[in-house]
């Protein structure tokens, strides 16, 4: 019998081209060794739509939650990153704030963190418009034009609140 | 074009020799669906018997099988259909050879049909029921295992398929 682990990667390519769901393109590569180099990441097709995972409430711990719609089953993340923050989800990333106002983006898996201007600078266009203390900002949602692990070339949309005010803040990623 | 192919309603035929030293005469039309033959032929080395040394005598009747299905005239879309769906069936031992030789002989519907048929035997797997389907063992260190489940301990959870088919 032929030893599969030995498969020319160039055949792992085609497979790898045809491995639609990211679970299984995770199971895929973590097989065996050759079949992780052949497999590369840069091979799967990242646009193929995928089944999301909900994230769950904060517990207060250095955990989050995670409940796989595929899987049917809730899985614990380490994620120290967003404890006590409040996360808003858009393109697999989270836009974070913490309760001192330091605002970020924060990919889940791989713990990347872009820092954002903090919360404060949202005051700026408002300015002379309301006098609530920054405390009062509080935003409903947070969304990206393109996730920042495929293209630098992304803007961030913060819809938030401030005293009676409903604004819209755009964030560009410098070049 | 080789000078075998001057006449157009005459047919012709060659020889394919599987690893095995099995002779197997097929169409040439049938068989330059594999761009590695169209060049031989077109190359002028049909003359005598073609030999697939990286092609054995099983792989080498499937090959020929599909092969005849695909080029036929007489077969419609929804016979063509019916027989893919049946070939993809064969044991997983039985398509990666398909697969090896496809790749080989260039033909590129079969190598993709086959690549289609291997992403779908793993969907929804754990990796320990992919190793066992293709009877592979793992490599990895303790540590590095360790490291690929931290990654993403999510798709390593949850109603996963331990069966091997």
């Amino acid at each position: 019998m032929a030893n599969w682990a030995e498969l020319p990667q160039d055949l792992l390519t085609h497979i790898t081209e045809r491995v639609k769901v990211i679970e299984d393109f995770i199971a895929f590569r973590a097989v065996c060794t050759s079949w992780r180099t052949g497999a590369r990441k840069k091979f799967f097709d990242a646009l193929s739509p995928q089944v999301p995972l909900l994230m769950l409430a904060d517990k207060d711990d250095y955990y989050r939650e995670f409940y796989s719609l595929s899987r049917k089953k809730v899985s614990r993340i380490f994620l120290p990153e967003t404890r006590g923050r409040e996360c808003f989800p858009s393109k697999g990333w989270l836009f974070t704030m913490s309760y001192t106002g330091e605002m970020n983006l924060l990919h889940p898996f791989s713990h990347i963190n872009i820092q954002l201007p903090p919360r404060k600078d949202l005051l700026l266009a408002l300015e002379g418009l309301v006098v609530a203390p920054e405390e009062e900002i509080w935003n409903c949602m947070a969304i990206l034009s393109a996730s920042p692990s495929r293209t630098s070339d992304y803007v961030l949309v913060v819809n938030y609140n401030y005293g009676r005010v409903n604004s819209l803040a755009f964030w560009r990623h410098e070049y | 074009m080789a000078e075998a192919s001057s006449s157009i309603t005459e047919k012709f035929f060659l020889t394919l020799k599987s690893s095995d030293g099995d002779e197997f005469v097929l169409e040439e039309s049938i068989a330059i669906q594999s761009i590695t033959i169209k060049n031989m032929v077109e190359d002028g080395c049909s003359s005598s018997v073609i030999p697939l040394s990286k092609v054995d005598t099983e792989t080498l009747i499937k090959v020929i099988e599909y092969m005849k299905m695909h080029s036929s005239t007489s077969s419609n879309e929804e016979e063509i259909e019916n027989f893919d769906k049946k070939f993809v069936s064969n044991s997983i031992n039985t398509i990666l050879n398909i697969l090896e030789a496809a790749n080989f002989l260039d033909i590129n519907n079969l190598l993709e049909l086959c690549a289609e048929a291997v992403a779908n035997r793993i969907k929804n797997k754990t990796p320990e029921a992919v190793r066992k389907i293709f009877n592979i063992t793992s490599d990895f260190t303790p540590e590095e295992e360790a490291e690929i489940r931290n990654e993403t301990p999510w798709a390593f959870e949850g109603n996963l398929d331990h069966s091997l088919d």
